[in-house]
């Protein structure tokens, strides 16, 4: 008998063994599902939206360096890119120090230039003291991808207009073109009961494409910013100047003068009823041929091409940017 | 009587020796079968979850490539996975037509597909699983993965 119970023994022991390996695979699946859980709860690990913000905080610094210099350095150009240089050696110093902190390498270095000029009236009074209907510039070539006009910011301290007919008009226009051919008109009155009324009219391919839009000064009484390029009235956003909401029209500056980049074309920019809108306006243009010479122009950049390094222990990242502050993106 | 007893003795050692090992035989089978179903399962589960952690990735990368000038951007994202899931070894293939991330496993068998979206173009292009890195290829204008 004890000869028999050894046998019994042995085939309960296989057995055990058996369940054994079973066990020790299910602890080895569950550790798998374990990580699997483990790894879908891990978001970004490389740092690229690192990348993202810090090329958009490049972008803005670069871009008020550009505003600055472009105000206060413009007697030649080499005071503009010698200002402009010295600004950007700063940001990348600075950002570099602050990313280095986090284990990341920021460079912000080889800029180019495009040459414009900044045209401005600030006489405080009335737009028409060159007249009350006149150009501001003409010949103004797009920049590949995108416009040759930026940073067109009307201070108004009063609007007299007060309905459609009478409106001040900013016209932007194909060179050659004739009638309303290849126009885009904003037209900017006073709505009454603090509100600016603005209405584009975008003439493209043989139809008028209409867009209107009324916004509330930040502040009752007569003073108001229309930054043109930008799309905003106070801040406010103004579909007749930006893209209708619903429809996805674009309405922005010079949207529909069917001017095309890299080409010969190139736009005119005008004021009409110039007496019915007082204050300070300003525009950075790419080259532009001429401008009447009662309104004040400075030397200034157009834009400036920087070359942006990031990179992190898994990631890098190379690229140029353009920097062009305030121009529309059409 | 005694000649009885001896045989009692033996049918029932043998009946029940026969009974444990047909238990126990079905005890293994069994288990063995759903240690088999559940490492299927897992290992679907662990392929899903790369893939969409390399789509993500993909994505991100056709982002930084979307915000720099395509001309002159250079991007190159490291990532690392598990060289094996559930034991079993994996491939990766980017197919781009379908915008699809296709993961499979050859032993056992389990094909898995994730969707991407990436407006840069994708090359078509197969890694093993572990060390991954994606890259924008600028003389071909797309992004593609690879082992590194």
């Amino acid at each position: 008998m004890a000869h028999l119970s050894d046998d019994r023994g042995q085939i309960l022991l296989v057995a055990a063994f058996a369940l054994a390996v079973i066990f020790v695979a299910m602890a080895l699946i569950v550790n798998s599902a374990i990580y699997t859980e483990n790894l879908a709860s891990r978001g970004e690990t490389a740092g690229a939206d690192g990348a993202l913000s810090m090329r958009a905080q490049v972008e803005a610094n670069v871009g008020d360096a550009v505003t600055a210099a472009n105000r206060n350095d413009n007697d030649t150009i080499g005071n503009l890119t010698t200002a402009v240089n010295a600004s950007i050696r700063t940001i990348s110093e600075q950002t570099g120090q602050q990313s280095a902190r986090s284990g990341r390498v920021v460079e912000v270095s080889n800029h180019t230039y495009r040459e414009g000029r900044r045209i401005y009236y600030s006489g405080g009074s009335s737009f028409s003291d060159p007249g009350t209907n006149y150009q501001v510039a003409t010949g103004i070539s797009r920049v590949p991808g995108a416009n040759g006009t930026r940073a067109f910011v009307i201070e108004a301290s009063n609007i007299q207009a007060n309905d459609n007919s009478s409106a001040f008009q900013i016209t932007a226009q194909k060179s050659g073109a004739t009638g309303n051919a290849n126009s885009w008109r904003a037209r900017i009155w006073d709505a009454g009961s603090d509100t600016v009324h603005v209405k584009t009219l975008k003439h493209d391919s043989g139809s008028t494409v209409v867009e209107d839009c009324e916004v509330t000064k930040d502040s009752p009484g007569t003073a108001v910013t229309i930054d043109v390029t930008g799309g905003t009235i106070d801040g406010e956003e103004c579909d007749a100047l930006a893209t209708n909401a619903t429809t996805g029209e674009n309405f922005h500056f010079a949207a529909g003068t069917g001017v095309t980049p890299g080409t010969g074309d190139s736009y005119n920019i005008s004021l009409d009823n110039a007496s019915e809108i007082e204050g300070a306006f300003s525009m950075v243009v790419w080259d532009p041929e001429s401008r009447p010479s009662s309104l004040d122009s400075d030397r200034a950049l157009y834009d400036v091409t920087v070359n942006y390094t990031y990179l992190t222990a898994d990631l890098r990242y190379n690229t140029t940017v353009r920097i062009a502050p305030g121009e529309p993106d059409v | 009587m005694s000649d009885r007893r001896a045989v009692s003795t033996t049918l029932s050692y043998v009946l029940s020796l026969a009974i444990a090992t047909v238990l126990i035989t079905g005890l293994i089978l069994a288990g063995g079968g759903y240690i088999d179903s559940q490492r299927e399962q897992v290992i679907r589960d662990e392929l899903i979850v790369t893939g969409q952690q390399l789509a993500a990735d993909i994505e991100r990368v056709d982002r930084l490539v979307r915000a720099g000038n395509t001309s002159s951007v250079t991007v190159t994202m490291n990532r690392s996975f598990s060289n094996r899931v559930t034991g079993a070894s994996y491939q990766l293939t980017v197919m781009p037509g379908a915008q699809t991330l296709v993961l499979n496993t050859t032993r056992p068998e389990v094909i898995v597909r994730v969707g991407l979206a990436s407006e840069t173009d994708l090359g078509k292009s197969q890694v093993r699983g572990g060390e991954i890195q994606i890259e924008y290829n600028q003389s071909r204008e797309h992004l593609e993965v690879r082992d590194v």
